[in-house]
């Protein structure tokens, strides 16, 4: 993402920002509330427009008008809410909007076999006890709700995951979870952008750590450069 | 209370042996709840008056019953994509005195067409004003429900018409066969399986369901809930005309009742059968069998001897009795 500027009238949301991400790399993207986290996230899978700037994506210019646009590539943005219908059960969750279908009759129906079977063997994957896919995804905690989306998300061939404040509404066990997840996740095939307020959660995944402050770019530094603590990175959060 | 199903969970959970109470049954298949109502209401008024049990009384209850489950399938399908349609019982009751203005004009074939095609059309702009003003579809329907029934008022004047066309249209779906059965029980019934089969084997009854249930994440999935339900507003408006055509060839006649408070009837069959109001589930069989048992009460009380003019009374206690087991159930 080149020079992104992001104003609603007179305000800025974003000035300039300048971020990337690369193959299998965990990009941990923190800031106070405001900073502007969630709206750069928004502008790349085109939930809001960008005002002025760029996005290039394995090399080629993009613009996406929407996070449907933005999957076709392999981009998926999974927010807090999971986004999972909660009157559905988790297997037609799971296939929503790509459903396998099989002709019968000469006619297109859904192919419940392959979505019972792919589905179960998916979950089976994510270290999470289920009691039953026909379970409605009322029924499940926040955390297998995450997962659950995160594992949808792999199964569709993400080439790059954003995870916006994904341990927020998580137990302790849930969010650990989650976060060995996110690991398997960028060593498999894609990258990864964590955007979290909690530090601690981010520090221990990320390979790279990104400030925002007030709509710009604080800081931008590798976990393994020395200087990289938790405590420089909450005070550099702090400054601003 | 537990049930364990052996065999038939073990496919079902992946190996995994699950036992599943009461309320996960009647979660997992919502028409239960619907037969059970109906099995008890029928064995009731059979014990009570053995005559309830004739078959050409059955036959006959089934007739209009079918017409008002013909209405809910429509009704039930678009409250599960998360919409009210509460015009249906004006669009019935305009379509069964345009079916027989055109049809005493040029012929029955062509008569039920434009009907269709005005309750298709009724559905759209009720579908299309909604979204276009972000307007709940609760008001626009119930203007678009005194519209037309003002408008029918208007044009007949408080007079009836009478059918004077060809015999093509109602022969061919109230004739009576064997012991009263009629076309219109086979086609309330394939209509019913057919849109159960459209919500749960296809990707579209996956999209109304997404839909109904939550439009954002439905939209953010690949899904354009906006058209879906467009769609769904069509549907019902083109089966309440399908009625109206329906009825006004039953009855040869119509007149400017028509229709009245059909949707109230249709709405309470959709949600005793077990269709969430505010959308996301919802079973078309359950809201089917729901319209039989609701025409079944009011011809069992007058059977029975009890006054009719309580029928909507035991209608009302029944929804409201419905209402609370169908959300203890879904817990939503």
């Amino acid at each position: 993402m080149v020079n992104i500027f992001k104003n609603y009238k007179n305000f800025y949301a974003l000035k300039g920002v300048n971020f990337s991400v690369s193959n299998n790399e965990i990009v941990g993207l923190v800031g106070d509330n405001g900073a502007g986290k969630s709206t750069l996230m928004k502008i790349l899978v085109g939930s809001i427009p960008r005002t002025q700037g760029e996005i290039y994506f394995k090399g080629r210019e993009v613009y996406y008008r929407s996070p449907r646009d933005a999957r076709k590539d392999g981009i998926e943005i999974v927010f807090q809410d999971a986004m999972l219908v909660d009157t559905m059960n988790i297997q037609r969750n799971f296939f929503l909007g790509r459903e396998p279908v099989k002709r019968k009759f000469g006619i297109s129906i859904l192919d419940n076999k392959r979505i019972f079977d792919e589905s179960d063997k998916s979950i089976r994957n994510l270290a999470i006890n289920l009691r039953s896919l026909y379970d409605l995804v009322l029924n499940l905690s926040g955390g297998e709700r995450q997962v659950i989306s995160v594992g949808r998300a792999l199964y569709f061939g993400a080439k790059l995951l954003i995870l916006d404040e994904p341990t927020n509404n998580l137990s302790v066990k849930e969010s650990q979870s989650l976060l060995s997840l996110v690991v398997k996740s960028s060593r498999r095939q894609a990258a990864v952008i964590f955007i979290s307020h909690n530090v601690h959660h981010v520090f221990s995944v990320a390979h790279r750590i990104v400030v925002l402050g007030h709509g710009r770019i604080i800081e931008n530094i590798k976990k393994s450069n020395p200087n990289c603590t938790e405590d420089y990175i909450i005070e550099k959060i702090k400054e601003n | 209370m537990k049930i364990i199903l052996p065999k038939f969970e073990q496919i079902l959970s992946s190996q995994k042996r699950v036992s599943l109470d009461l309320r996960e049954i009647l979660l997992r298949y919502p028409a239960l709840g619907a037969v059970f109502s109906l099995l008890v209401i029928f064995t009731t008024f059979g014990i009570i008056q053995p005559l309830f049990l004739k078959v050409t009384n059955l036959t006959n209850l089934l007739t209009f019953t079918s017409e008002l489950g013909i209405i809910s399938i429509g009704v039930s399908f678009l409250m599960i994509s998360g919409e009210f349609d509460l015009s249906v019982g004006s669009i019935y009751g305009f379509s069964a005195w345009l079916f027989m203005i055109v049809a005493n004009a040029t012929n029955s074939i062509f008569g039920l067409i434009i009907s269709i095609i005005f309750g298709g059309l009724i559905g759209f702009i009720n579908g299309f004003i909604s979204f276009k003003f972000k307007l709940p579809s609760f008001i626009v329907t119930l203007g678009m429900k005194m519209i037309l029934a003002g408008m029918l008022n208007g044009l007949m004047a408080g007079r009836s018409l009478v059918y004077k066309s060809d015999n093509y249209i109602p022969k061919i779906f109230t004739s009576k066969l064997i012991y009263g059965i009629r076309p219109t029980h086979f086609l309330f019934i394939f209509l019913a399986l057919l849109f159960h089969g459209i919500l749960t084997q296809t990707r579209y009854g996956n999209w109304v369901m997404a839909s109904g249930g939550n439009k954002e994440v439905a939209r953010n999935m690949g899904v354009n809930p906006h058209e879906v339900k467009i769609k769904n507003f069509i549907i019902s408006g083109m089966l309440a005309a399908l009625v109206g055509v329906l009825v006004a060839s039953r009855y040869s006649l119509v007149n400017p009742t028509f229709g009245l408070e059909k949707e109230l009837q249709a709405i309470a069959a959709s949600v005793i059968g077990g269709c969430a109001l505010h959308g996301g589930f919802g079973s078309i069989i359950g809201a089917a069998i729901s319209a039989i048992t609701v025409g079944m009460i009011k011809i069992g009380l007058a059977m029975s001897g009890l006054s009719g003019y309580f029928y909507e009374t035991f209608i009302g206690i029944f929804l409201v009795f419905a209402a609370i087991i169908n959300t203890w159930i879904r817990k939503f």
